[in-house]
């Protein structure tokens, strides 16, 4: 139940970044620089400065959003993912386990 | 469950894995690119006889550089200008204050004022299209010209 919610969770909070990357702003960049293609028609306002901070503010809490996300769910999906592995690393730890108990027998 | 349907739905689970994978880093160039791109900003405008253009503000208690030309790239009508100039949007003065070039060898362009119709500088070839005072925190770029007027304006903060 707890790792149904947990992965429900990350999968929430990856497509959240996705989202805040998809309605963001989207500035252009070309260049090396933002660009506002629309031509600027009279009776609007720009404030480049508040555009291009809320665009890296936008951009950046995509990124931590979706890679925190991304890397819940690989943890999440490890055993799905990683099955072998994890299973013979099980495996060669209860051979140990086994060994040692058999010692402590003896 | 067969084991080419358990075959199929491992595959299934590693194409998933793929696409978010892909997705993610996907995510992070363009916000690393967001990021790493200078705080410059080029706006176009497109005026037509008389009319001016909207507010532009620029970023408060902070010299930005403005770089305002006339392109003639849209059309062959574009009288070719190019100037140069700092402008500090002071909430202490509560007013523009700016120091430049004007276009065409105009000479120094120097002033401060809140007053709206101001003259700043001209950005075009024939002194006809010029940046104008729009309010104490903002300015616009005004056609005076009887034609069509194409350009860029650039700020870098």
């Amino acid at each position: 139940m707890i790792r149904r919610w947990r992965k429900s969770l990350f999968w929430a909070v990856f497509a959240l970044g996705l989202l805040l990357q998809a309605f963001g702003p989207h500035l252009k960049i070309k260049d090396s620089g933002f660009v506002v293609t629309t031509p600027l028609s009279a009776g609007t306002e720009i404030r480049p400065d508040e555009l291009v901070a809320q665009e890296r503010r936008m951009q950046l809490l995509s990124a931590a959003l979706t890679l925190g996300g991304a890397i819940g769910l690989a943890l999440c999906y490890r055993e799905v993912l990683f099955g072998r592995r994890s299973a013979r690393h099980d495996l060669v730890g209860k051979e140990h386990e086994v060994s040692n108990t058999s010692e402590t027998v003896k | 469950m067969t084991p080419e349907n358990h075959r199929f739905v491992r595959m299934m689970q590693f194409v998933l894995a793929a696409i978010v994978a892909v997705t993610t880093i996907a995510v992070l160039t363009h916000a690393t690119e967001a990021v790493a791109t200078a705080r410059r900003m080029t706006v176009n405008y497109s005026l037509g006889s008389g009319s001016s253009s909207g507010n532009i503000t620029p970023a408060s208690n902070q010299p930005v550089t403005i770089q305002a030309d006339q392109t003639g790239t849209v059309c062959g009508c574009d009288d070719v200008g190019s100037s140069l100039m700092t402008v500090v949007n002071s909430s202490v003065d509560r007013e523009l204050v700016w120091n430049g070039f004007e276009s065409n060898g105009g000479g120094l362009t120097a002033g401060f004022s809140p007053s709206p119709g101001t003259h700043i500088m001209y950005i075009d070839f024939g002194h006809l299209v010029d940046l104008e005072v729009s309010s104490s925190t903002s300015f616009l770029v005004h056609n005076g010209s009887s034609n069509t007027a194409n350009g860029t304006v650039t700020l870098i903060w």
